[in-house]
């Protein structure tokens, strides 16, 4: 990066993301890799979720900041950056799933919580980092099967509100619903991923 | 509070989303209801597991991937707006013709050689302006300069040609001034002696031809 850029990046750093938009509308290129790496994680992780495959959600993600630069003057002030690239990310890994015939790599569930074992050192010390056991591991891909074995409209809203951590308020302008419906279909989801998760979560409970 | 009642609220109670009042009322049932304290547990464990999963980690060279692809995407037709996509459109669909290029190509060569043929005659034929007029079509006036760039202010119409009388000419029916006009006044452009080559803009709204009269020394237009 070259000085002139450098200085226009440390002057773009503080900007909120709707005016980093209005950056890239006037055609600054520093403006929308600061964008990118502000949002590159939490869209790549929500699309992996999703779909619950790495590499393709790693081609999806970029695709949602394509969509983002080429649409750039479709966004409206009015609404929150971070709502619409989540619009645009669920919308893309909707897709995603209804291109797919089955989804990939994903073994019985049941067999998958045959194999967690006791999940209290997984539940006790979350903090994700190399040392995570390979029972933890187990663990991890026993939720993912679950949260993929929901329906759909209870698989978005948990995804949006326990994994990404949008308030109610945000995941209504994101996929477009009533909050009093938002609210139903997260207890339900999370009811329904209890039951489906209960040999982990009873583990725990007992040890 | 019933039991359904009660679950109905676990999810908003984990997400801090109950009013004062609902909350005490659901806490009060849990403090009673031990099917109901076990349910919730469930759920406070299942949203630990969904907070605890690893993020999958993003390459160094996302941002870098990004850009490239804005860039290929910048240069592909179906971006661009308006008119330039349907010109760079329209510029693939005649490159993916391997067949219709040449095809159309001899055809255009066919045509061209035909027209060609078809004119060749009178191509041939045609002789050049200076060429004398078997009969003067139109009488010059007498009085008028037999050279000159300026019309006189009683033309009807304005000329390039200066100084020639086109009354009689006005007088002819367009058949008769048709019938007494030679072929090769028709081009639409003419010699004149002084300008060069001119358009045969004629003067009495409708043109046909000019030409050099030998016999008065003018120039004269039909």
């Amino acid at each position: 990066m070259d000085p002139e850029q450098e200085r226009s990046r440390v002057g773009l750093v503080d900007l909120p993301d709707e005016d980093l938009m209005e950056r890239i509308v006037e055609g600054n290129e520093a403006a929308f890799a600061l964008l990118v790496r502000r949002y590159q994680a939490k869209v790549t992780n929500l699309v992996y979720r999703f779909i619950y495959d790495r590499d393709r959600a790693m081609e999806i993600a970029q695709e949602v900041f394509l969509r983002v630069f080429l649409h750039r003057k479709r966004y409206r002030r009015s609404g929150r950056f971070s709502t619409w690239i989540y619009t645009i990310a669920v919308n893309l890994a909707k897709n995603e799933i209804r291109r797919r015939s089955r989804l990939r790599g994903v073994t019985s569930l049941d067999g998958l919580l045959e194999a967690t074992g006791d999940s209290s050192a997984f539940l006790e010390d979350a903090t994700p980092g190399p040392d995570r056991t390979a029972q933890q591991h187990r663990v991890e891909e026993a939720v993912m099967t679950a949260i993929h074995r929901l329906p759909a409209k209870y698989r978005e809203v948990i995804l949006l509100r326990d994994i990404q951590q949008l308030t109610y308020e945000e995941i209504e302008q994101v996929l477009s619903i009533p909050g009093g419906t938002v609210r139903s279909r997260i207890n339900r989801a999370r009811a329904v991923l209890k039951r489906m998760l209960e040999p982990v979560v009873e583990r725990r409970r007992t040890s | 509070m019933k039991c359904s009642k009660a679950r109905s609220l676990f999810s908003a109670y984990l997400d801090k989303d109950l009013t004062f009042e609902e909350q005490g009322r659901l806490e009060e049932h849990l403090c009673g209801c031990s099917d109901c304290a076990a349910e919730l547990g469930g759920m406070t464990r299942v949203q630990s597991l969904l907070h605890g999963l690893t993020p999958i980690e993003v390459g160094e060279d996302f941002c870098e991937r990004v850009q490239r692809r804005v860039r290929e995407a910048q240069d592909r037709p179906e971006t661009l707006p308006g008119w330039d996509r349907g010109v760079r459109e329209a510029w693939r669909w005649w490159q993916r013709q391997v067949w219709l290029r040449p095809a159309l190509g001899a055809a255009l060569g066919l045509v061209a050689g035909v027209l060609v043929g078809v004119n060749a005659p009178q191509l041939a034929g045609r002789s050049p302006v200076t060429t004398s007029v078997a009969a003067p079509i139109v009488a010059v006036s007498a009085s008028a300069p037999t050279s000159g760039t300026s019309a006189p202010a009683a033309a009807p119409h304005a000329s390039p040609f200066s100084g020639i009388d086109l009354s009689n000419l006005a007088a002819l029916s367009d058949s008769a001034r048709l019938n007494a006009v030679p072929e090769y006044v028709l081009e639409p452009y003419v010699t004149d002696p002084q300008r060069g080559l001119v358009p045969a803009t004629g003067a009495y709204g409708r043109t046909v031809g000019a030409d050099w009269d030998d016999q008065n020394d003018a120039y004269v237009t039909f």
